[in-house]
């Protein structure tokens, strides 16, 4: 399908949040599938390579979320950003508030896809879709990110870390609506990395791409963040990864210990991006890099 | 120093009124055929095979039929006809009959009251195959060939030729280097923006007109006419303005057919429009050519021998395969050859989309190998690559080793311009690690010399109109596809009437309006629509000259015509303007009209296929590339790409300089990008544009385009061809840069990461392992059982 074949759907929008809540609930209690739509990017993609349904095969409600304001808008208190579920990335690159105290994420931003996309798509969506291939999901890894989810049943906060659980299957239930994504903010100057490679500069999908957040208090790293993409069946966080690296001082890493940290974390597949092989070659290069910076000797 | 300007600037041929013609394209106002709307128009869409080889038991359309909005469903049956661009090979039906060849192999269609319903509607025709073993890669098709098309033998080879010149095994046996390699070039397929599009419509009157975004509205006449049997008096062919081409709309599609046959079953406009994952399925893209090559040189650089031995991949059916069978080993005697050749390629089918022709059909893979090997042998002798090249070049004015007539020849300029204008000299070998320089040099046609079904008539052909008014109208059947054809009648005629651009209009690509011209393929757009166009202006001008002559009681040999007016020689303040003179001669002569046409001189070798390779004259090309090979991800970006090229005159400098830039950004493409890959199952492994990777802008080296005119005596006001040339040398030149870079050799096509990457690797363990043997004095275990990570020497 298209965006063009949208009209081919129930569609409608929801007058609040509860209301949102409601309607997802009661569907699901009957169960019936319900679709928020945010930006499409993915959604419309995967339509597309469905098989065809019949004309007697229900068709899911679509909900259109993308104007509904407490998904929206970015703000920062007290060194938490929020940022809402249905913001665009376009809204992200430019966000004064995100430039400034999480350069990472637009960075990350100003990467993904070609202004079209970014100007639809949301990291909701790509939580909701939850591709280890997401760029967006990769960062928000690094910054162990918090997903405010809400239900009929309340609001709840799902650590990153407890988020995903295989190939795109999550824990978020399936009548909890993604609000918002909440991120404590790395104290001001903090190294980052946004480090994308891909099939080509602009406009592609990563064979790789890592995301590095840290604090360092002289030789050591107290704070490390780090999240990869299209490494694995879900986005990798590289918990071997960080161990080693908070566990002594930056000195003491050698490239030996760090490439095999980051080949415990992987588990890379041949596809039409790039070759199991090549991409732990990459994972390794970029963590290598990332940590290089921070002063390590590897 | 002389003057800068190029020359053709200095002739005042254009301005910027140019832009002013190309605005159309660039602000959206061109109508392509997908804008054409017609009243109670019905979609098509095509239900394609879902297996590489099948028979094809039954196809049923019942369900289809029922569904609401589904007016018409057909299938091979109803157009029993074999087509195909090359007449002695036609081996394509419009809808499959009894086999389906390739997944993506058309087998019926339907046609609906709308798009969405005739998609959903085709998913709905139930076809019953039985599985057949397919062969989808080459070498199974080599290894094996009573699997998949073939029935075993020489059954599954669509065309093969060998030919000889000279005594290969001698001269190669008296060579003091011989550099051996095997190469592999990789399918890639054109991409236009603007995908197949076709709508049919059958009139009151019973004329069929088809609008097609094809190159080659002739052809598609004369084919729609014999599989449709139609009388070709009654079927209109019109080619509205295509959004890019390439190569890849050079013949009949399943869409054109079933479009008109719909329309004649319905008695309704029918269209059809190939998604994006379909115009992959199509394709006719470039050939994967597996290329095994020796070239022999002398101490001195002399090159002695050429031996090839190549097998094509040329997919599900012949397309023109016939011809690029020929095109992998005959261009190669030129710019620079050596005194004996000898090539032997087998094109073979296989269960895949089918090959065709792209960009330099044929000959940009043998490009890859020859001028690679040349950069190994100046390696092995110490030659500096673009002397090597300099020591073997044909000269102007003479004939190849194959038989081709070589007219001008501009290559000793192009490669002073590359050497200079990339500091070739100074920089060469001294450029850090990481770094390097290649150099590349090619030879293409200005259009092929023969008619791809033989007879006499022109080749190509314009009718001029002359309105009293003071506007010109060009009707020619070219084929605009974005390549700027309709710009240069425009230019030519606006030269030689003494006109401004805006007042030539030009009419293209309509088989009830214009006069018959090929196509647009083999380059052959400027050197012979523009020679038609010129014969025909001049006649115009003739009669303007006599009329003006006439008018001012001078004799009409001094009668000049200048921009805006008619003057006389030595008094240019004696004139009539343009509009006037054209009124003086209609009133002189009636109503002012004239055709002109071209038709090739007779060339070619003497001897089966030497007239494949003919050209009227020959385009040239040098390329010097500068590359950065990182280490440690394996990523190779063009840096700089300098592409001279002689293209005879530039008519419009500023179109050659677009069709340069444009050759060589699509050949960076292919040699680090792009892959048209097929999949053990028959499957595209990447049918969109996500995945197929074409370059962004900022993939884009930064290029300079350095025009050379070498002023052809027969061309169009000396031009030749600039379309197809530029592009050969961009993946040889990439590649030679790599090795300048990096000290290895990638010989298979793409140069991606992970290839450069595991090149580079397997040179560093090589060096350990020859730097242990040589530590252990001789006493160390053969390579092969070396250590797996030898310790490094220090």
């Amino acid at each position: 399908m298209s965006l063009a074949d949208l009209p081919l759907h129930d569609m409608q929008r929801a007058a609040s949040l509860d209301a949102l809540c409601g309607i997802v609930a009661e569907r699901h209690a009957r169960g019936e599938a319900t679709v928020l739509l945010a930006g499409g990017t993915d959604w419309v993609v995967e339509q597309e390579l469905k098989p065809p349904r019949g004309d007697a095969d229900p068709r899911p409600l679509v909900v259109d979320v993308s104007c509904m304001a407490e998904l929206r808008g970015i703000t920062a208190t007290r060194g938490l950003l929020r940022i809402g579920a249905a913001a665009t990335y376009l809204e992200i690159r430019r966000h004064p508030t995100v430039i400034e105290r999480a350069p990472m994420l637009a960075a990350m931003a100003r990467e993904l896809g070609a202004i079209q996309i970014q100007a639809r798509g949301t990291l909701g969506g790509n939580l909701a879709t939850a591709s280890p291939a997401a760029d967006g999901v990769a960062a928000l890894a690094a910054y162990d990110a918090s997903i405010v989810v809400k239900s009929v049943r309340g609001e709840r906060r799902i650590p990153f870390s407890a988020l995903q659980t295989g190939y795109k299957q999550s824990t978020r239930a399936p009548d909890e609506v993604i609000v918002a994504v909440e991120i404590a903010l790395p104290p001001e100057g903090s190294p980052w990395l946004w480090r994308k490679v891909g099939t080509r500069r602009a406009q592609a999908i990563s064979k790789v791409a890592l995301a590095g957040i840290a604090v360092r208090s002289e030789d050591r790293v107290v704070r490390l963040g780090l999240g990869m993409a299209s490494v694995a069946p879900i986005t990798a966080t590289l918990l071997q990864t960080r161990a080693l690296v908070l566990s002594r001082p930056l000195s003491a890493i050698t490239a030996d210990a760090l490439d095999a940290a980051v080949l415990s974390d992987i588990a890379p597949i041949d596809d039409v991006r790039s070759t199991r092989e090549y991409r732990k070659h990459a994972a390794k290069a970029v963590v290598r890099g990332f940590l290089r910076d921070l002063g390590a000797p590897v | 120093m002389t003057d800068t300007r190029k020359p053709s600037e200095l002739r005042g041929l254009v301005g910027s009124r140019t832009r002013t013609l190309l605005a159309p394209r660039v602000t959206g106002q061109v109508r392509y055929t997908d804008d054409i709307h017609l009243p109670r128009m019905l979609w098509g869409r095509i239900v394609r095979s879902p297996h590489p080889h099948a028979r094809i038991v039954r196809i049923d359309a019942t369900r289809a039929l029922a569904k609401p909005g589904v007016i018409a469903v057909i299938t091979g049956k109803d157009m029993p006809e074999r087509f195909g661009i090359i007449p002695w090979t036609p081996d394509e039906y419009p809808l499959a009959l009894e086999r389906a060849r390739f997944i993506g192999d058309a087998v019926a269609a339907v046609a609906a009251t709308d798009e969405r319903i005739a998609h959903e509607a085709a998913e709905l025709v139930d076809v019953e195959y039985e599985v057949l073993p397919a062969a989808t890669d080459l070498q199974t098709a080599i290894d094996k060939p009573e699997v998949g098309l073939g029935k075993g033998g020489k059954d599954n080879v669509s065309k093969e030729v060998d030919l000889a010149f000279g005594d290969v095994d001698a001269a190669l046996a008296e060579s003091d280097v011989v550099i051996t390699g095997d190469y592999y070039y990789e399918g890639s397929a054109h991409v236009p923006i603007e995908t197949h599009c076709a709508i049919a419509n059958l009139d009151k009157n019973g004329l069929l007109t088809v609008w097609s975004t094809t190159q080659v509205p002739h052809y598609l006449h004369r084919e729609l006419s014999r599989v449709l049997r139609v009388s070709p008096t009654r079927i209109r062919v019109i080619q509205p303005p295509v959004g890019g081409a390439f190569g890849g709309k050079s013949e009949p599609f399943s869409l054109e057919f079933c479009a008109a046959k719909l329309a004649m079953i319905t008695g309704r406009p029918v269209k059809f429009l190939y998604t994006r994952e379909e115009e992959f399925y199509a394709h006719r893209g470039r050939h994967p050519m597996q290329i095994h090559m020796k070239v022999g040189a002398k101490r001195d650089g002399k090159l002695t021998s050429v031996d090839a031995r190549t097998f094509i991949d040329g997919g599900a059916y012949s397309s023109f395969g016939l011809v690029t069978t020929y095109y992998s080993g005959q261009l190669l005697t030129l710019p620079a050859f050596a005194d004996t050749y000898r090539f032997r390629s087998t094109r073979l089918f296989t269960n895949k989309p089918p090959c065709g022709p792209k960009r330099g059909h044929g000959s940009v893979q043998p490009r890859f190998a020859f001028e690679v090997s040349l950069d190994k042998i100046s390696r092995a002798l110490g030659i500096d690559p673009i002397e090597l090249r300099r020591k073997n070049l044909v000269p102007p004015n003479t004939t190849t080793l194959n038989g081709l007539r070589v007219t001008s020849n501009g290559i000793e300029q192009c490669l002073d311009a590359v050497e200079k204008a990339s500091g070739w000299k100074e920089r060469f070998g001294k450029l850090p690690k990481g770094r390097g320089l290649g150099v590349a040099t090619s030879a293409y046609i200005s259009g092929t010399n023969y008619a791809i079904y033989p007879n006499a008539m022109p080749q190509s052909a314009v009718q001029l109109k002359v309105d009293r008014s003071g506007v010109v109208t060009v009707f020619s059947g070219q084929s605009e596809i974005g390549q700027g054809c309709d710009l240069m009648l425009a230019v030519l005629v606006a030269d030689e009437l003494g006109l401004d651009l805006g007042s030539v209009r030009v009419v293209s690509g309509d088989t009830d309006l214009t006069p018959v011209d090929l196509g647009a393929y083999s380059s052959r757009g400027t050197f012979m629509n523009g020679n038609a166009c010129l014969m025909a202006a001049r006649e115009i001008k003739s009669k303007l000259v006599a009329a003006v002559a006439e008018k001012l009681d001078v004799d009409p040999r001094s009668v000049l015509v200048t921009r805006g007016a008619l003057v006389v020689v030595h008094d240019p303040s004696r004139g009539v303007p343009v509009t006037e003179a054209i009124q003086l001669a209609e009133a002189k002569f009636g109503t002012l009209g004239a055709v002109g046409h071209y038709n090739t001189p007779k060339l070619g070798g003497d001897y089966r296929g030497g007239t494949i390779g003919a050209s009227p004259a020959y385009s040239f090309t040098a390329h010097v590339a500068e590359v950065s090979v990182d280490a440690r991800s394996g990523i190779v970006r063009v840096e700089k790409i300098w592409v001279a090229h002689d293209c005879g005159k530039a008519l419009c400098p500023v179109i050659v300089e677009g069709q340069m830039e444009g050759s060589a950004y699509m050949g960076a493409a292919e040699a680090l990008l792009e892959e048209h890959v097929i999949g053990p199952d028959g499957l595209h492994k990447g049918p969109n544009l996500l995945d197929y990777r074409i370059p962004t802008s900022l993939d884009v080296p930064d290029l300079h385009a350095l025009i050379v005119e070498s002023e052809d005596q027969e061309g169009p006001l000396g031009a030749k061809e600039s379309g197809e040339g530029p592009l050969h040398p961009s993946i040889p030149a990439i590649a030679n840069a790599i090795f300048d870079a990096a000290s290895v050799r990638i010989d298979r096509l793409p140069f991606s990461p992970a290839r450069v990457l595991a090149a580079l690797r397997k040179k560093q363990a090589d060096e350990q392992a020859a730097a242990v043997e040589s530590s252990l004095g001789g006493f160390a275990p053969r390579r092969g059982a070396a250590p797996p990570n030898p310790p490094a020497a220090e």
